[in-house]
């Protein structure tokens, strides 16, 4: 007999019993929404996160610190860790270094990295932020490339100034963009107002650096506590001109990591500082012959990502990529990912006992017909198909519907937490993904599941006897 | 091709006993010829039936059909001697009951893995042979008896086998309609020179309508005529 009218033979076997049929199949059609749901929410985030990455360029950018601390430095428990790896540095930061790590073959953009904690003040606003020095290159790169508006920094110098959308809205601009078009609840408490955000360009604002007399401080340390050492603090504040916004960041955005403002770095230069700002200010000891605490590197093809780290690790200083911990996150999300999945796999291992009783009751109840099939030339292979088709069928339709179920489910869960869960002035989320791959995979493994419990049921009406079979009416 | 049973054994547990259902019988089925097997109930007649059917296995001896010996035959081979070398019949029809009377018989083409058209064709063609033309689309029970045991030997005589084997093929049918499906078998017997193997305990309709008679007393030939 030919696969086709095996087919057939399995599809009216399933057709004659309806409601037993569509039972069953609901069973796998529950599992599989589980399933896919369950596994669409692992990767859901993951791509999130993903993007948030790809969207600021993070895979192509790498820190070279001189000193070569890691995290798992940081963490141990002994303190003489920290001391040994600081003593094992040996490449100075400098304008000599920064120039070696310039001509790497495949390094687009080298410099070194300055974030100033500073005050903005706009109008009768303001609000605490670090400003991020960034040479005018940068703006080849994401996510300076495309603005909300106006420009990203025109030199290396002048008082020019790029704020996040973020930052607007906290200095009280909310700019329009194609996510909001109006003040949320909290923004209008807050006397915050709607903005286009091309019409802020060529604004005035101060940006207000405190400095700290360090010899002061250390004359009398304790007196800072108590609030007596107020005179070795003072602050600075110089006038810049907004030229640009940035766009505002994804739900798991990362554009304000760095610093809510970005400013020239030869401008930066200029500006007084605390002196220690970044992480790697505070664990380097002294400025010895270090000029810089740490330098930001741009690759352009993130294939070479691997090479170039590795010519710059034979310079003797430290790499840190955030990419690394890209790593470190997946890894933590395939452990969410697999409890996800078992759940799900157990919702269609219980859908899979109710096929092998369904296929069981219909091979009971067919066991003449089987006899009948048998007596005039059925083989037990094609008796096997028959029932194979059978599970396969249960198998195939239970995950079209689980697959349509489990999206329906994501969609519910989605408007229910962007309108009751997620603030009204945040970025909707959608933390559910449906790949191709796990519709395609949904279903392979639906179908393989229900084959896998069809074995048993199959391999027993390929057994049966046809004259026992036939014996009686 | 005559049908040749050699020393044919074939014995069912019962618990303590084993009971002989076919006891080293031998005999030779003349090709072309009308068989018929009576004997009381119990005395092995749908044993002997089954075995040359290839439903089920002898304990020893042989079966010898077209050079072949059917009780040496794998599963597998079986299953495709079922199918194109023996057709059978049973007292209780043992058709589909939810596939129509075409649906039947071309279940058996389906089997021989004939397709489309000409199993359409062929399995109407066959039920018209048998007087169904009428009949194509009745399920069995909406079938009177007679018409349902035709059905079911359109069935067996779908893929042209050497010999129609028929367990009490009349044992469920009154008088009249069993002397039409006797006259049905004649008809096959000697205008398309089928080979017959008919089990009943019939032992007058045996006399009139076989050429070859065996009579079996505890699974073992007390009696053989031929004619
Ligand atoms: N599957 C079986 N298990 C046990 N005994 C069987 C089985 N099939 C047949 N027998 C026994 O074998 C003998 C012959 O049976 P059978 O061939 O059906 O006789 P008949 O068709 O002549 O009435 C009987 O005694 C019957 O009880
Ligand atoms: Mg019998």
């Amino acid at each position: 007999m030919n696969i086709r009218d095996l087919i057939k033979i399995g599809f009216s076997n399933l057709w004659q019993t309806k409601l037993r049929s569509i039972l069953t199949i609901l069973g796998v059609v529950i599992g599989i929404g589980a399933l896919s749901s369950m596994i669409s929410f692992g990767t859901g985030i993951q791509k999130n996160i993903t993007d948030a990455f790809k969207n600021n360029d993070l895979f192509t950018s790498m820190n070279v610190t001189a000193a070569k601390i890691g995290m798992d430095d940081i963490q141990h428990p002994d303190p003489g860790r920290i001391r040994d790896a600081m003593k094992e540095k040996k490449a100075p930061l400098n304008d000599s270094t920064l120039e070696l790590i310039r001509n790497v073959e495949g390094v687009a953009i080298a410099h070194p990295e300055i974030i100033l904690p500073c005050k903005l003040v706009m109008g009768e606003k303001n609000t605490s932020t670090r400003a991020q020095a960034l040479p005018a290159a940068m703006g080849k790169y994401k996510p300076y490339k495309d603005l909300m508006a106006g420009t990203f920094l025109l030199s290396d110098t002048g008082r020019q100034m790029v704020l996040s959308w973020e930052t607007m809205r906290r200095l009280g601009y909310v700019c329009i963009d194609d996510k909001q078009n109006k003040l949320s609840k909290k923004d209008s408490s807050e006397n915050r107002i709607l903005v286009n955000a091309d019409t802020m360009i060529g604004k005035k604002l101060f940006l207000v650096a405190a400095t700290i007399d360090v010899k002061k401080v250390m004359k009398n340390p304790f007196a800072m506590m108590n609030g007596a050492g107020e005179e070795a603090f003072s602050e600075d504040s110089t006038v810049f001109t907004l030229t640009g916004i940035l766009k505002r960041s994804g739900p798991f955005g990362s554009g304000d990591i760095k610093g809510g403002a970005v400013i020239p770095a030869k401008t930066a230069s200029e500006i007084p500082t605390l002196g220690f700002s970044s992480i790697w200010d505070i664990l380097s000891p002294g400025k010895d012959e270090n000029q810089y605490s740490s330098i930001y590197v741009r690759v352009g093809d993130i294939q070479e990502m691997g090479r170039i780290r590795k010519e710059i690790e034979d310079m003797d200083m430290h790499v840190f990529s955030i990419s690394d911990q890209l790593e470190e996150i997946k890894r933590g999300f395939l452990i969410m990912d697999s409890i996800l999945g078992a759940i799900g796999v157990v919702a269609l291992l219980i859908a899979a006992l109710g096929i092998i009783n369904t296929m069981v009751m219909s091979i009971l109840e067919r066991t003449r017909e089987i006899g009948i099939m048998k007596a005039i030339g059925g083989s037990d292979r094609e008796i096997k198909t028959i029932f194979f088709v059978e599970a396969g069928s249960i198998g195939l339709i239970g995950a079209i519907f689980g697959l349509l179920l489990g999206w329906l489910f994501t969609r519910v869960a989605t408007l229910v937490i962007n309108n009751y869960i997620v603030p009204d002035d945040e970025v909707a989320v959608d933390l559910f993904y449906f790949p191709i791959w796990l519709i395609l995979g949904a279903i392979a493994f639906s179908i393989l599941i229900s084959l896998a419990a069809g074995l048993y049921p199959a391999a027993r009406a390929a057994r049966i006897d046809p004259v026992k079979a036939l014996r009686h009416d | 091709m005559n049908i040749q049973i050699n020393e044919l054994v074939k014995t069912f547990r019962k618990g303590e006993n084993t009971i002989p259902a076919v006891n080293h019988l031998s005999s030779t089925v003349r090709d072309g010829s009308f068989t018929a097997v009576v004997g009381k109930s119990g005395s092995g007649k749908s044993t002997l039936l089954n075995l040359v059917g290839g439903l089920d296995r002898p304990d020893s001896g042989e079966i010898i059909i077209d050079g072949k010996n059917v009780a040496a035959l794998n599963r597998r081979e079986l299953s495709v001697y079922r199918k194109t070398t023996v057709g059978i019949i049973f007292q209780s029809f043992n058709l589909i009951h939810h596939r129509t009377a075409q649906e039947n018989v071309e279940l058996s083409l389906a089997f021989n893995g004939i397709t489309g058209r000409k199993r359409k064709e062929k399995s109407k063609a066959l039920l018209e042979s048998v007087g169904l033309g009428e009949r194509l689309d009745h399920l069995p029970n909406e079938l009177s008896g007679g018409e349902t045991q035709r059905v079911s030997i359109a069935r067996a005589l779908a893929n042209d086998p050497h010999v129609l084997l028929a367990d009490e093929p009349t044992g469920n049918l009154d008088s009249s309609t069993s002397h039409e499906i006797m006259q049905l078998l004649q008809r096959l017997n000697k205008e398309s020179g089928l080979t017959i193997i008919m089990v009943t305990h019939d032992r007058e309709t045996a006399e009139i309508v076989s050429d070859h008679l065996i009579q079996l007393k505890d699974g073992a030939i007390m009696d053989e005529k031929i004619r």
